[in-house]
Formats: C-alpha cells, structure tokens, sequence
C-alpha cells in the first residue's frame, strides 16, 4: 500500500465517472487506431456478453448502466494494452465498488487472466494504492 | 403516519427502456418518528436506477414529497451541481458529496438564495462507495431527513452493515433478471 500521488506517473487511472471518449466500442477503438475487425475487439465484446449477453460492437455505451460500463472499460482497455504490446499499470478507481458482488468475483477473475500478461491491476481506495493480488 | 411511498403492484411500463418491472406487491412506506431505509439491490444492468429514475422520482414529484438526489456519476452530478449552482444561486451545504438542490422546493425568486426546506426523502444512487464511513455516518445522522432510498453494492460490507443497522425500520427491494420483464420484489427486513 502506498500514496497515490508516488505512482500518478506510473499508472492509467481508470475512474468510474470517467471511461470512454467514444459513443460506441468500435468508435473508440478507432482512436486508438484499431480497426473494427481487430481480433481483440472481437474477444472484448465476448468477454463482456458474460455480463451483458445481448451486447454488440455498435451497441451505444451510453445504454449501458454505471457498472456494466465500468467493466467493459476494464476489460477493454486491458484487451487494448495486450494488443498494442505495451506493459501497463492500472489504477482502479470505484470500479469494483460499482459492482455486484457475483459481477465483483467474475471480474476479477478475468484481471487474474490479464494480470499473467503483462498488465497489473491495483485499487485506488481513500487515497490509497491498494494491489489487486494483497 | 404520513405516506412517503405508496407505489401499487403489477406492471410498471417505462420510457424509452426495452424492459418493464413487475412490482411484486405494494411499495408502500410510511414516516413516524425513526428514520427508515429502502436498499435497493440486484445485478449490475437490472435497472436499479431506472427504478429510482422512472418509479419512484416521478411518485415522489406527484406527490410533493421533497427530496434529495445524489446521482451515481459523480462528475456528471457535479457539473449538474455548478450549472444549478449559477442559474438560481442555490447555496451548497459544505458538503461536496451531497447535493443542495433540492426539488419540488418553492423557488418564487430563483435569483435569490433559496432557504432551503427539509427534505423528506433523500436518494443515494451508490453514493455510498465514494464515502468514508465517517462521512456516510455523518449523513446517518443527519435528523433532517425521514427516509434514506440507498442503491449500494456495499451490502455484505461488514463496516456498512453497521450503519444499516442504525435504522429502526429496514426495507429492501431487489431487481432482478435481464428480460423484458424484471422483477422488483419489496421486503421489509
């Protein structure tokens, strides 16, 4: 555990009130210069239809309730770091805390998978830096 | 006792949503002398704040039952905040997590500051993850209001469960599925 204002530099910090640019996953991915047909958008969009079945590449993400768009952004931008082979430190901020608790364990989960590759995940608690693994 | 909520079972059709709820049996809660809480639980997506958006804000507006609304998106909810905040010079409180924008207030003169009366009900939507627990106690303790609708996922929270237990009367109700039809069952704890 450590100060967050030690790592601010280090660290993609991912708030809850603040997610995507774009109006849709497919928008967005082209800011970052995927295109629609990038397989790892295809395996976001699967991943994530373990928490919403009914949801598509176009589907407008301001459907989506607060929780559901604080996982799909998780899931895609770790989904994105692993496409574009750069190592990352994610900082999680109300994330989890937006989330079932069945949703909660299945997320992290998922992080676990992420957190092999080159990625790693920590919570960012009352100004707190908290990793996801203590 | 005064009704505070009274919404009858059945179906409850919705705007612009591809699901509607069925209310499983009468919502109904009314104030006496101790403070009263409405959990409002399910699965990220079930419609909670829809629930509280289309259901019970418009019962609360029909009604004239003064409440309080902190919204789930705490950036959004701040710029709603600062623009509120400019148009009718409303004060806030000093307490940046809770909303002084009150609604069915009388504002006669929106230019002037507003004497802001005391809200019956004040509605959280997962607010309570942005507090410590001393701040959520604080708001616990605030006589003002008589009954507190929560949306939270902080339910098996042992520290949470705490302040829950400070309300003399409990109620829950939980959303569930992701049909067209989601069901909304009311209980009281």
């Amino acid at each position: 555990m450590c100060k967050r204002e030690k790592l601010e530099d280090k660290y993609f910090l991912l708030n809850f009130d603040h997610t995507f640019l774009a109006a849709s996953l497919q928008e967005e991915a082209l800011l970052f210069g995927a295109d629609s047909h990038a397989p790892f958008l295809s395996n976001t969009v699967r991943q994530f239809q373990a928490f919403k079945p009914d949801f598509t590449l176009n589907h407008p993400l301001d459907h989506l309730s607060g929780g559901e768009n604080a996982i799909l952004a998780v899931i895609f931008y770790s989904a994105l770091v692993l496409h574009k082979k750069k190592p990352l430190h994610f900082l999680l901020q109300n994330i989890l805390e937006s989330l079932s608790t069945s949703n909660r364990h299945a997320l992290i989960i998922l992080l676990t998978e992420y957190q092999q590759q080159a990625i790693s995940y920590h919570l960012l608690s009352n100004n707190e830096v908290i990793s996801i693994n203590e | 006792m005064n009704s505070l909520l009274q919404i009858k079972p059945g179906k409850l059709k919705l705007k612009n949503r591809p699901f509607i709820f069925q209310l499983d049996q009468p919502l109904k809660i009314a104030s006496d002398s101790g403070k009263i809480l409405l959990l409002i639980k399910g699965d990220n997506g079930s419609g909670k704040t829809t629930f509280l958006e289309q259901v019970i804000i418009p019962h609360l507006k029909q009604n004239n039952i003064l409440f309080l609304f902190k919204g789930q998106d705490n950036h959004i909810q701040s710029i709603i905040d600062r623009s509120l905040e400019a148009i009718f010079s409303i004060s806030h409180s000093g307490k940046n997590l809770i909303s002084q924008v009150f609604f069915n207030a009388p504002a006669k003169h929106p230019a002037k500051k507003i004497t802001t009366p005391t809200a019956e009900v004040l509605l959280m939507d997962e607010t309570d993850k942005l507090l410590s627990s001393s701040e959520f106690d604080d708001i616990i303790k605030n006589p003002d209001y008589k009954l507190l609708i929560l949306i939270s996922h902080n339910l098996d929270n042992p520290e949470f469960q705490q302040h829950f237990n400070l309300f003399p009367r409990k109620y829950s109700l939980t959303i569930a599925g992701q049909s067209a039809v989601r069901t909304a069952s009311f209980t009281k704890c």
